[in-house]
């Protein structure tokens, strides 16, 4: 639910969304380099949150990641 | 009135909590209560009666409801408002001294206040049923003229800066929950950054619930002065519980000219069981201001815990040419829903904002970006990218 108010003419605004799944595709192709489910579940989150855990500093980055993979477990459907 | 309640923590099936002797104010919120927490804080005369205007407020507003989780009607006059434990009647001057039992339980959770900290370089403000234990690396801070220690203790020894910033970026005339935190806070850090410096570790606290019905409220100031840069962890670790706890804290960040603050929060409070019963209510409010030019603030953000999270970390972008950032991964999986986003309130010129943010959801978790860029007619020539991104798990969200 984004809301933006602009007053202001020389003012630039960008906003981007998606919305996605991971693929079968994704999965399969992990599993097929002997990951299992949850190893390639983690892999593909982690991927995704990228962006966001490397602003994170050092020590709790590795918190984070872990802790991204231990709160999704028994969560693949 | 010194009414004081002994409490022994019960031993619950899950988790685990320590039979810490807790000092109690009286059950429910009144004036009494209020009196209470600030005379055990041993506040002056002007926190008080701070305290008592936000409270005469809180009465006459009711608490919001547009939020998408919606959660049973808590009532306010069945929880405790303060506990601390017994031992930090007379604060412990050593490690020695401190309650063995609490830093059994530090262990337990991986943080130790002892040498490691030096080895990993984080200084950490212990934060145990709202009071701060201990603050390591006080030494080397203190060398540089930087200010890290609980908010009680600042209210003591340094009561012109706390006046000056308590309350300038969230007012006592805030919504509810900011409210009732300015109200009724224990305890929380502040940080004061001095002109130029440039703060050599990542500062860090933990915060932590165990008294069952307690809810937290900290209060976070952290004043960047001219020039200088500092960044700030906040991790959170709850007990396993089984009933809702809430938790209504108020951050606030100032930075001024030249200044970055650099604020990362890992959450992982107890997010409730697999059918969705207990966990955390997580109602921040966390604002920074940009107050000079060129200042910078960046929220970062894991939000892995909690039944409900609700909060929205924000930037004020007052300064010219300052720039507000905002990273923020949600994971909801089971029965836990976030409402969670940013607001950025472009103020000054060449104002540039960025946000990225990345929710997760599993199972029946329910995932909620909700955000704000606001620009003002002054803020010329200003700048916001957005980028939100969810990706859903299973098949039940």
């Amino acid at each position: 639910m984004p809301y933006i108010e602009n007053k202001n003419s020389s003012s630039n605004i960008e906003h981007e969304a998606t919305t996605s799944k991971i693929s079968e595709e994704q999965l399969f192709y992990c599993n097929q380099r002997g990951l299992n489910q949850e190893e390639a579940i983690g892999l593909i989150v982690n991927g995704f949150c990228k962006e966001v855990l490397q602003q994170l500093p050092m020590e709790f980055a590795v918190e984070a990641q872990k802790l991204v993979g231990i709160s999704l477990e028994g969560s693949v459907g | 009135m010194k009414q004081q309640e002994l409490e022994k923590s019960k031993e619950y099936k899950y988790g685990f909590t320590t039979d810490i002797e807790s000092v109690r104010a009286p059950k429910g919120l009144n004036e009494e209560v209020i009196r209470f927490i600030s005379k055990i804080k041993k506040e002056p005369e002007w926190m008080f009666s701070w305290r008592l205007k936000a409270y005469s407020r809180l009465k006459n507003i009711k608490e919001p409801n547009w939020q998408k989780p919606k959660y049973p009607k808590m009532d306010y006059q069945n929880l405790y408002y303060d506990s601390a434990p017994k031992s930090a009647k007379d604060k412990p001057k050593s490690l020695d001294e401190v309650d063995p039992k609490l830093l059994e339980t530090y262990a337990k959770l991986g943080i130790s206040l002892k040498e490691k900290e030096k080895l990993s370089g984080v200084a950490v403000d212990a934060v145990f049923h709202s009071v701060s234990v201990e603050t390591t690396y006080k030494d080397k801070l203190t060398e540089k003229g930087i200010i890290f220690c609980p908010i009680s203790e600042a209210i003591q020894k340094h009561p012109d800066l706390v006046k000056k910033y308590i309350g300038s970026v969230i007012p006592i005339t805030d919504h509810y929950f900011a409210t009732l935190n300015s109200a009724v806070f224990t305890d929380g850090s502040f940080v004061y950054i001095p002109e130029g410096v440039r703060c050599p570790m990542e500062l860090s606290t933990y915060f932590r619930i165990n008294a069952s019905e307690t809810g937290q409220f900290e209060r976070t100031l952290i004043i960047a002065d001219k020039g200088s840069y500092v960044s700030y962890l906040e991790g959170c670790t709850a007990p396993m519980r089984d009933e809702n706890q809430l938790h209504a804290a108020n951050v606030e960040l100032i930075a001024l000219d030249d200044a970055e603050i650099k604020y990362s929060t890992i959450q992982n409070w107890y997010p409730g069981d697999e059918n969705g019963k207990g966990g955390i209510y997580n109602f921040v409010t966390k604002r920074g201001a940009c107050r000079g030019k060129n200042s910078k603030i960046s929220w970062t953000q894991v939000e892995t815990g909690s039944a409900i999270t609700w909060k929205y970390p924000s930037c004020i972008l007052q300064g010219d040419n300052s720039v507000g950032e905002f990273y923020s991964v949600a994971i909801t999986n089971n029965y836990q829903k976030a409402d969670t986003g940013t607001k950025m309130i472009h103020l000054g010129k060449n104002t540039k904002s960025k946000i990225i943010s990345k929710g997760i959801s599993g199972g029946h978790g329910d995932n909620t970006y909700r955000g704000l860029v606001r620009i003002s007619s002054k803020a010329k020539n200003s700048r916001n990218y957005t980028q939100c991104d969810s990706l859903l798990m299973g098949n039940k969200c």
